[in-house]
């Protein structure tokens, strides 16, 4: 049993009577109210159950390890402060998840004004190339390969507007609907529908040379 | 060829992520019409081609994040300090600034001179910046990119 499950297992199974005070709470209340009654333990089980889910979002939409750690911790402490105020009407993923997305959006905004404001372009050094997954069945030769395809793919993630990004990857690479995603950014479907489209067909235009070399 | 029913590329894409929902007369003409099923292969081929992104795993994270996380817990208001007094700094250089600037010099100005610098040397705002009041929120981070 990996240490994901055996986190969900302990909340599942966490004795509720101390806190639940005879009413019907589900683990996730159960593990926020031992969190409120300054059980410290109960937060570094949240962070350890989300952690890493949230590092790959976050990784996915702003293409930096580092920045994308910055960003969850932040996630993270916000979740903290939030606390108190929660009702358990969503699940506290998806509040994460949420919360990391308009992060992510904000960060991306701010790294756009910056390029704007002292004219640096988005080039190869802001690819974290370093910390993909590798598969080892991969020889260098296409580990390089795939490396220069996720490049290119970065920088032509980067030219679109940060909404464009977020969206497009929270469709192709997370896989949440459309709606979801309204959902998340407070858009209207419509405009989603629109903002992935452009999104898709910059992203396949730019591209076009690097689907003609690889075969 | 292409015919006034058509997918456009939108729904095309849509059709790709599986969210032509109700869209049935776009569902139909696609089952019917090679033309569009061939535009909806090529996108599909260009989609799948793309890399995957899944980021390495680390073992560690986990315990980092919460170590930092106890950390920043129970120091996080310092930061607010130097950014509120820089802040502060700020504003009494502006305040300084004004008050040593002569605002009247006594001289006579015509009045279409006047106009002039009203209409084209009078700083204009930044919109764009003035409606992004995220940037205020970040003014220490960007005070700190290098070479500033």
């Amino acid at each position: 049993m990996d240490a994901d499950a055996q986190q969900a297992l302990l909340i599942d199974t966490a004795p509720a009577g101390r806190y639940a005070q005879g009413m019907m709470m589900t683990p996730e209340q159960t593990l926020v109210q031992r969190i409120l009654a300054g059980d410290e333990t109960g937060f570094e089980q949240l962070v350890r159950q989300e952690s890493s889910r949230t590092l790959s979002l976050a990784w996915r939409l702003v293409g930096n390890r580092h920045e994308a750690e910055e960003l969850v911790q932040e996630a993270f402490l916000r979740l903290y402060k939030s606390l108190p105020k929660f009702r358990g009407e969503s699940r506290i993923s998806t509040w994460l998840y949420r919360t990391t997305t308009r992060l992510a959006i904000d960060h991306l905004r701010r790294e756009r004004l910056k390029r704007k404001l002292f004219f640096m372009r988005a080039s190869e050094d802001d690819v974290d190339p370093v910390d993909l997954a590798s598969d080892p069945r991969d020889n260098p030769h296409r580990e390089l390969q795939a490396r220069q395809t996720i490049a290119a793919l970065r920088r032509s993630l980067s030219r679109l507007s940060p909404r464009q990004q977020v969206i497009f990857t929270l469709r192709h690479y997370e896989g949440l609907s459309l709606q979801e995603i309204a959902d998340h950014l407070d858009l209207q479907l419509g405009t989603v529908k629109i903002h992935l489209h452009r999104a898709v067909t910059h992203l396949r235009r730019e591209l076009a040379d690097d689907y003609e070399v690889v075969p | 060829m292409n015919s006034r029913d058509c997918l456009s590329e939108q729904q095309l894409t849509l059709s790709y992520y599986g969210e032509l929902d109700n869209d049935r007369g776009a569902a139909s003409h696609l089952a019917g019409c090679a033309a569009c099923r061939s535009r909806l292969a090529r996108l599909r081929r260009d989609l799948e081609r793309l890399p995957a992104l899944n980021v390495a795993d680390d073992p560690h994270w986990a315990t980092r994040l919460a170590a930092r996380l106890a950390e920043r817990r129970s120091t996080r208001p310092a930061w607010r300090l130097p950014a509120v007094a820089s802040l502060l700094a700020g504003l009494m250089l502006v305040v300084a600034v004004n008050a040593w600037l002569p605002v009247d010099s006594g001289v006579p100005v015509p009045s279409e001179r006047l106009q002039m610098a009203s209409s084209s040397q009078a700083p204009q705002p930044d919109f764009e910046l003035l409606e992004d009041l995220e940037l205020l929120e970040h003014l220490e981070l960007l005070r700190q990119i290098e070479g500033v």
